[in-house]
């Protein structure tokens, strides 16, 4: 069906699904556990990491059973070929929902923090162009650069510790205060945090190991729900419930209360745009690179290496075409469903009548 | 050639050039950053907004020749809204104005008892000022305040940002980040006090004359420096305060560095009772008592506690009396009574309910006098 997949090593996999987990909405996350369960909205990710947990699972058991072969690529033969091809079709609308939905909040932070006066659609061109030129190369070079930009991370992680300079404890609220009905639905809205790990559906067909991808898996959603909930109690200890709600970006404001005189910290929050914006860059061309690989798998006509171009064009229109980030907020529950379907529901029931077709001695 | 040569050629050619011509690349000689900002009502209502720009030639003169008193110049704009009024000065300076140096914000009295949040929130909207900007009120003209040479020749905004990061200069006077005051007037939990600064005009230096102290979002009243300090005490600031006390006749005890730690507790009686536990260093004793024996020292301890006790009592009443909750004791009731209080409910129950505070005090150092 389409040339050979080629294998990385276990260090370039984590980063490959690391950097995007972690990036994708680390600047906002607390909003959706406040605005859905209130001042304990924290508890909402340990929840969401456990639902996230079948994802995970499904994406290993098809690893196995189908080594080397991507979902993408054992849809049609699972389901037959129009069927299959409508399900690859939903996935991969879905992953370029997932990149433009992100490279638009980029866009709207590089706007509204440092480049006021530039137009949007050349902060847009500059952008998608380079990640573009970048996922031409494909998942191994990708993949490189997010392992070269992984120390970012750590100025991220030290960035959300001095920020606790001002925690403040009368800040939290008590424990446990809405019922476990409220508690499950803000697990479920915080669900989209760790849509960027459906990426090892195909992922995992880059790693010479199944059972290391699957364990590596894991170990990235341990480690982004970890610092998630260090940065969500941080941001809620400074703002408090209520103050949290006030910004579209709380972590990034809580890292601008940072304050150690005449150090170069002064403007902390300049430094977390800094290394997130770069780990967001290598976010999206890690998007485009796997969406280029799908697009080659459904339609081996397109080249792995031509197709970014294509989509690069498609993300463009479309960062142009949402207004502001406000249309996203409005419409994520829209996007929150959307990737359920894509990410756990098509996939578990094509894992169910996969099993099946086995069952049977005909097939 | 090859192709890829050649991509990369007029890929580089292409970002050099776009990259050069960047709409928002500024060279820093062209730019006019504002140091402080002031403001007042005009007479017609507006907002009168005044900038403090300072002139760098004259801030970095040659060291056989000290620098003049002004180093820095004022302007001024009115507008409908801060904003506005925020546009129309950047009509005035030679350069770009560039905010994000803003060190310190001072309100005019009459704007914090009216409406401090619509004219201050759209400044952190635009994230055009920095997020530690030092926030202070003043009953004089902002403006004018702002505008006033020093002794010391220091630029008024750098002298009042250095008052704020020394530990040893906050004695009476707490500041106040610009995000914490948006934090305080969002949660209804606590509200927010701001720094109140005065002018000497004999001695010409900045006088720190207490706090304001606000309900909700508006200015209610004014806590002088005395009472400063017993708030700072019963928040559990880590200023260096110093307090003298009289313990026997025509005799006082002046004891500094002190430190407090509160504990509050929610009683049966829907009483909050606060537990202040404070050391500090005996300074003096106008007696010249010698020797310090424990029972003497337990003396004054108990003298000190009370003194203090009475003081944090009629402070509380104030507060109380002008339902404004600076110390978050609404924080600590929504823990105790999760659910129970709304915001409202807590302004109704604030001014009469219970309050009780006990001291224990004690000297960690009595000098080097035996």
């Amino acid at each position: 069906m389409s040339s050979p997949t080629p294998q990385i090593p276990n260090s370039l996999f984590f980063s490959l699904v690391f950097i995007p987990v972690l990036s994708y909405s680390f600047l906002y996350f607390p909003l959706t556990g406040v605005l859905t369960i209130g001042g304990d909205g924290y508890l909402a990710l340990p929840l969401a990491m456990l639902m996230t947990l079948p994802l995970l699972l499904l994406a290993h058991f098809w690893a196995k059973q189908n080594n080397g072969q991507t979902i993408l690529e054992q849809a049609p033969l699972i389901i037959g070929r129009i069927p299959g091809l409508l399900f690859n079709l939903v996935y991969l609308a879905f992953l370029f929902g997932e990149t433009l939905v992100f490279s638009r909040e980029v866009v709207s932070l590089a706007a509204d923090f440092a480049l006021g006066s530039t137009p949007r659609w050349a902060i847009t061109l500059f952008l998608i162009g380079a990640t573009v030129y970048l996922s031409c190369y494909g998942i191994p070079t990708v993949a490189r650069l997010a392992t070269f930009l992984l120390p970012a991370v750590l100025v991220i992680f030290f960035l959300v510790l001095l920020g606790f300079q001002h925690w403040d404890w009368r800040n939290m609220e008590p424990l446990f205060r809405s019922s476990p009905r409220i508690y499950l639905a803000g697990g479920w809205q915080n669900l989209y945090l760790f849509y960027p790990l459906g990426l090892v559906y195909q992922a995992s067909s880059f790693s010479p190991n199944h059972k290391s991808a699957f364990r590596l898996s894991l170990l990235v959603l341990f480690l982004t729900t970890a610092l998630y909930l260090l940065t969500f109690i941080g941001v809620l200890g400074v703002f408090s419930t209520t103050g949290l709600t006030r910004y579209n970006w709380p972590t990034l404001q809580y890292t601008r209360t940072i304050n150690m005189e005449f150090l170069l910290l002064e403007q902390a929050g300049l430094l977390l745009l800094l290394a997130w914006g770069v780990l967001s860059y290598s976010t999206i061309t890690i998007f485009l690179a796997f969406l280029a690989h799908g697009l080659s798998q459904v339609w081996p006509e397109l080249s792995a290496r031509v197709s970014p171009l294509l989509l690069g064009a498609f993300l463009i229109a479309g960062v142009l075409f949402i207004p502001n980030i406000n249309h996203i907020r409005h419409y994520i529950n829209l996007f929150q469903l959307g990737g359920f379907l894509a990410l756990f529901l098509l996939p578990a029931g094509l894992w169910i009548i996969a099993l099946i077709k086995r069952r049977k001695p005909s097939a | 050639m090859s192709h890829h040569c050649k991509i990369s050629f007029l890929l580089g050619l292409f970002l050099s050039l776009g990259l050069a011509g960047c709409w928002d690349a500024e060279e820093i000689e062209t730019k006019t950053f504002t140091s402080g900002l002031a403001l007042d009502f005009d007479a017609e209502g507006q907002v009168k907004l005044t900038a403090q720009i300072p002139i760098p030639e004259l801030m970095l003169p040659a060291a056989s020749h000290p620098g003049p008193a002004k180093n820095f110049y004022m302007i001024t704009a009115q507008g409908r809204t801060s904003l506005e009024a925020l546009d129309r000065l950047s009509t005035k300076t030679p350069g770009t104005l560039g905010t994000i140096q803003t060190k310190v914000i001072i309100i005019n009295q009459q704007i914090a008892q009216e409406k401090p949040i619509t004219l201050l929130d759209p400044f952190v909207r635009m994230n055009i000022f920095p997020a530690n900007t030092f926030l202070l009120v003043t009953k004089e003209d902002a403006g004018q305040l702002l505008g006033q040479t020093l002794s010391s020749h220091i630029l008024p905004s750098f002298y009042l940002v250095g008052i704020f990061q020394k530990a040893n200069k906050q004695e009476f006077v707490y500041p106040m980040p610009f995000w914490q005051f948006l934090a305080r007037i969002d949660d209804p939990g606590i509200d927010p006090y701001l720094p109140l600064i005065t002018y000497e005009q004999e001695e010409k230096v900045y006088l720190l004359a207490g706090l304001g102290v606000f309900s909700g979002q508006r200015l209610v009243s004014f806590l002088s420096p005395e009472e400063a300090k017993i708030f700072g005490l019963l928040s559990a600031k880590q200023g260096d305060i110093m307090l003298s006390f009289p313990w026997r006749e025509n005799r006082r005890v002046a004891v500094r560095h002190l430190r407090s730690r509160a504990k509050l507790r929610w009683e049966d009686s829907n009483t909050i009772s606060i537990l202040l536990n404070i050391t500090g260093y005996l300074m003096e004793e106008t007696g010249a008592t010698i020797p310090l024996t424990p029972a003497l020292l337990q003396e004054m301890e108990d003298k000190f506690a009370g003194n203090i006790k009475n003081e944090a009592e009629a402070l509380l009443q104030s507060l109380q009396a002008v339902n404004s909750d600076p110390l978050g004791l609404g924080r600590f009731a929504r823990w105790h009574l999760p659910g129970k209080i709304s915001e409202q409910e807590w302004r109704t129950l604030y001014p009469t309910l219970p309050l009780k505070v006990e001291v224990r005090f004690t000297f960690t150092s009595t000098g080097l006098v035996r």
